[in-house]
């Protein structure tokens, strides 16, 4: 049993130790935020299928009784362990920085180019950036923003999160500062052991805080990768991440999260950007790997001229479950927000795709669309789609599609009749299905990457 | 309101006098007659309320027991959780009166119904529509059937069409069979309450074989303030036949709520082919939660075609299942929802057999704040293959005050399908705007203009009839967002 789980299961934490997973001593504001939210989580009750929101997505695997929350890593190793993922940010290529937390090894590393300096940005774990005043204070700023106007989200999971997380990264780049190389955001999960004891080491709850702060006009390229060691199999783990982008107004934020876990996971992931006035998001999730994938992808256009464009490509294999929820909230006139979620099933895989624009009454002039196509390969695969429209505005351009097909005969018939075999004709096409979404991804080295993994994942056993 | 029974003497025209004589007022049927009734049971539901409904019309002992089985499902059952709560926990169930019997008997001949209802139809044009083109008229005053007629020749083709208290008591052994299958008392509460207390409704069979050429069509109507309606259709097309049933509702304006919740169910047996026209403009107090369901056999056919206008909320959602190989589904619907107005409507598709195919057309046009809301299942079953489903939604904002939501729903566990679903919102287009004012229309003709160019998927498949009136409904309700 290493260190880091040691304490008391999720479910049995008390009040009083919540505030004691923490290695550094926090400003007193976090801490009431972690005991109010801990109190209310203690009320909500936990998500069923029942919740429209969590519709086929069964919670109750889940053994909180069993899930132990880390504490603070505070040891820091200058290398990358992982080979799986030292690959990775090969792909990705230069970077700005890189943050890692790697629970396989109980470590955290961070390494920023000059150009971080030089520009004064602030890349730093959460504990650290709340250890220091300047940091702490823009923290405590982004917080008081969020429960005087955003509301805070009463969802059991990111209650959970802001209770018990000990863990994340603090970005922040002054005004009209432009990142050229991507920051980059590493989660590792330790490999599975063959026999799980109930308290080894693998029955690991994260809760990463990702808070990403953009100042007017600046530009960032941040990329996350989520993974887990290979060759793990039965591992039962719950990462349960809240991630939130601050895009002031002018600013521009590219954002690739790369979600490559493995069976036995149980991975919540709660995304919100801010946009202020003519800020931009473009946003590409990818769902290659995990047990059960609830994400929920929210961007908040607060602001006259706001864009959001999000992305995604979900392979589903085995028996993955993936949830996807997008949410555009248009908030302010003459907003934009162009979704385009791709998912393709193996195995006995399942996803459910919702999607949900919602255009306020000030929000005139509003142009969302909203697309969803999803791919069958499999005859024990399930795919289900709701994407919704709730719109209160009139002058708007709003719509939406989506389908739900298997491969293509024509196309496959074509491919055939040039000499392929039928599970090459059908890697083409998968691989085809996703180039479209991977086309419009503008970090270069993500769109790389995603291919590669993509590909390895329709190659096996297809 | 004299000028109004002038007016309806005489054929056409006159019925567009009828309908500028509305223009500007609320609602265009809000006339009410004194009430006049044999037996009107005490607001409230009880054990005792539906054991007396069921005795007065004389029921064999398993309606009855069918009756108070319902009854104990609709106490049990909560209130639906989703949909617009806040309306739906706004009904008083004990405020609502569940049974009304009307002074006078079934009636056959036109000429023996009392003056006060003949004046209601008059107004509602009932004889004119009947003397063009109808087959039979079930229409329906308060709880029970006042007027009917089946010409000859569907007698002789051996179809039967009764209300369906009377169909119940002269063809038990076919309602016995066929009754609650498709929707059973348990499926939800107002299922449940409609199985307990309903009154009235069509009810129709088809043999096996036989086309009806003109289509069967009965006026609902509701007369008493709080009555609840609580019909029942049961249509049975036999293997190989066509029916096409008409149904069109308005109710007078009353200041409290009135609660109409019917049960549709509709069998067509391999080879048959139902098609089903409501056209509703319940008054803007009525809470309309219908449950609408129909079973399609092997290559049967069922199509619901279904315009909402009116009423304060209606949930609708008229569903297909498909359980037979090849069987076709169609739902087309268009809502108009006005002031203080919630259509929630939408439409169900449950494939359950291969080769099954469907499409749902759905239009809706909100304004002066009026809400409308698509909600629809796809659902493919395992092993369901080649089934084709495609699904279009759109809707038009009139103004900035008005809501339009869209919530489709698609569930498949099959992977040889192919499943369209698109929708979009839009307000109406700048430039169509434009180019009608340029040939010399004003903004409000221009825009009714083209919102009957929006809902003209829907009115083509009306008879010509309908689609007048409904027409000259929309242009009314037009008239009220004008200024």
């Amino acid at each position: 049993m290493s260190e880091q789980a040691k304490g008391p299961q999720v479910s049995t934490l008390a009040k009083d130790q919540v505030g004691g997973l923490f290695a550094t001593q926090e400003p007193q504001w976090l801490k009431e935020r972690r005991l109010s939210a801990w109190e209310s989580y203690l009320q909500a009750p936990m998500p069923t299928v029942k919740n429209e929101d969590w519709r086929s997505t069964t919670v109750n695997k889940l053994d909180l009784g069993k899930l132990y929350p880390v504490k603070a890593l505070t040891k820091q190793e200058a290398k990358i362990q992982s080979a799986k993922l030292e690959a990775s940010l090969e792909k990705i290529g230069e970077a700005a920085a890189v943050y890692m937390e790697d629970y396989a090894t109980s470590t955290f590393h961070i390494a920023a180019s000059k150009e971080i300096a030089e520009k004064k940005i602030t890349v730093l774990p959460l504990a650290q950036a709340l250890a220091a005043e300047t940091t702490a204070k823009d923290l405590e700023k982004l917080a008081a923003l969020i429960d005087a106007k955003r509301g805070v989200v009463q969802d059991k999971f990111t209650l959970m999160n802001t209770a018990l997380s000990a863990s994340g990264l603090y970005v922040h780049i002054p005004k009209n500062t432009t990142v050229t190389a991507p920051v980059v955001m590493a989660l590792n999960l330790p490999a599975g052991a063959a026999d799980k004891a109930v308290e080894s080491s693998e029955n690991l709850a994260v809760f990463p805080k990702v808070i990403v702060h953009v100042e007017a006009n600046s530009t960032l390229k941040f990329v996350s990768l989520t993974t887990a060691s290979e060759a793990s199999s039965e591992t039962a783990a719950l990462v349960n991440a809240v991630v939130e982008f601050h895009v002031e107004a002018g600013a521009r934020v590219e954002v690739a999260e790369v979600t490559n876990l493995t069976p036995g996971t149980f991975f919540v992931n709660r995304v919100r950007a801010y946009l202020g006035r003519d800020a931009q998001i473009d946003f590409t999730t990818a769902g290659l790997g995990g047990g059960q994938v609830k994400s929920d992808l929210e961007t908040v256009l607060e602001d006259r001229g706001a864009q959001a464009a999000v992305k995604g490509i979900v392979l589903g294999a085995g028996k993955e479950h993936y949830a996807y929820n997008t949410i555009a909230d248009h908030k302010a006139p003459d907003t934009t927000s162009n979704i385009v979620f791709r998912v393709a099933l193996k195995d006995s895989s399942t996803s459910i795709y919702q999607g949900n624009v919602v255009v306020d009454k000030v929000a005139q002039r509003t142009d969302a669309y909203q697309s969803n196509k999803n791919l069958l390969l499999s005859r024990a695969a399930k795919a289900d789609s709701i994407p919704k429209l709730e719109i209160l505005a009139d002058d708007v351009k709003c719509s939406h599609g989506a389908t739900v097909s298997p491969v293509d005969r024509d196309q496959l018939f074509y491919l055939m009749s040039r000499g392929l075999t039928r599970s090459q004709s059908e890697e083409l096409i998968v691989t085809g299905f996703f180039q479209q979404v991977l086309d419009l991804i503008p970090i270069s080295g993500v769109k790389d990457l995603l291919a590669e993994l993509a590909a390895s994942r329709i190659e096996d056993k297809m | 309101m004299s000028k109004v029974d002038e007016s309806t003497e005489s054929k056409t025209p006159s019925r567009d006098e009828l309908a500028l004589e509305g223009i500007g007022t609320d609602y265009k049927y809000g006339f009410r007659d004194e009430e006049d009734y044999v037996f009107k049971s005490g607001r409230g539901l009880t054990k005792e309320i539906v054991t007396k409904i069921s005795q007065m019309k004389k029921e064999p002992q398993w309606m009855l027991d069918f009756r108070l089985k319902a009854f104990d499902i609709f106490m049990k059952k909560p209130m639906p959780t989703w949909g617009n709560c806040d309306l739906l926990n706004d009904i008083d169930f004990q405020n609502i009166f569940y049974y009304i019997k009307p002074s006078i008997k079934g009636e056959k001949n036109w000429e023996d119904v009392p003056d006060n209802i003949k004046n209601t139809f008059d107004r509602l044009g009932i004889p004119e529509a009947e003397r063009k083109f109808l087959a039979g008229v079930t229409a329906q005053y308060e709880s029970e059937v006042v007027y009917h007629s089946i010409r000859e020749d569907l007698e002789q083709q051996g179809v039967i069409f009764l209300d369906m208290d009377s169909g119940l008591r002269e063809h038990e052994e076919i309602v016995r069979k066929h009754f609650a299958t498709v929707i059973p008392a348990a499926d939800n509460k107002f299922a449940a309450l409609n199985s307990a207390v309903w009154s009235g409704g069509s009810f129709i069979w088809v043999p096996e074989g036989v086309k009806v050429e003109i289509p069967l069509q009965a006026y609902f109507r509701i007369n008493a303030e709080n009555m609840g309606q609580f019909e029942r259709t049961l249509i049975i097309a036999e293997p190989g036949s066509f029916v096409h049933y008409i149904e069109g509702c308005t109710a007078p304006v009353y200041s409290s709520d009135s609660l109409h919740s019917a049960v549709v169910e509709l069998i067509a047996k391999p080879g048959a082919h139902i098609r089903y026209t409501t056209i509703q403009n319940w008054s803007r107090n009525v809470y309309n939660l219908v449950t609408k369901r129909a079973v399609a056999h092997a290559n049967a056919k069922v199509e619901w075609v279904d315009g909402n206008l009116g009423s304060k909320l209606t949930m609708k959602y008229p569903a297909i299942y498909l359980m037979g190989e090849k069987a076709h589904g169609e739902v087309l619907s268009i809502a108009f929802a006005g002031e203080d107005q919630h259509q929630d409507a939408g439409a169900k598709i449950i494939h359950g057999a291969p080769d099954t195919t469907s499409m749902i057309v759905s239009k809706s046009i909100s304004k002066n704040g009026g809400r409308t809301s698509y909600r629809g299942l796809i659902k493919v079953y395992p092993d369901a293959k080649n089934v084709k489903s495609s699904v279009k939604c759109d809707a038009l904002l009139l103004d900035e005050k008005s809501r339009s939501d869209t919530y489709p729903t698609m569930e498949v566990d099959e992977k040889e399908v192919s499943i369209e679903h698109e929708a979009t919102v839009s307000k109406v287009g700048e430039e169509q705007l434009f180019y009608l004012m340029s040939r010399g229309l004003s903004q409000d003709e221009a825009t009714a203009m083209i919102v009957n160019g929006f809902f003209e998927p829907f009115t083509k498949e009306l008879p010509l009839e309908y689609a007048v009136e409904l027409n000259r409904l929309i242009q009314l309700e037009m008239e009220g967002s004008v200024g």
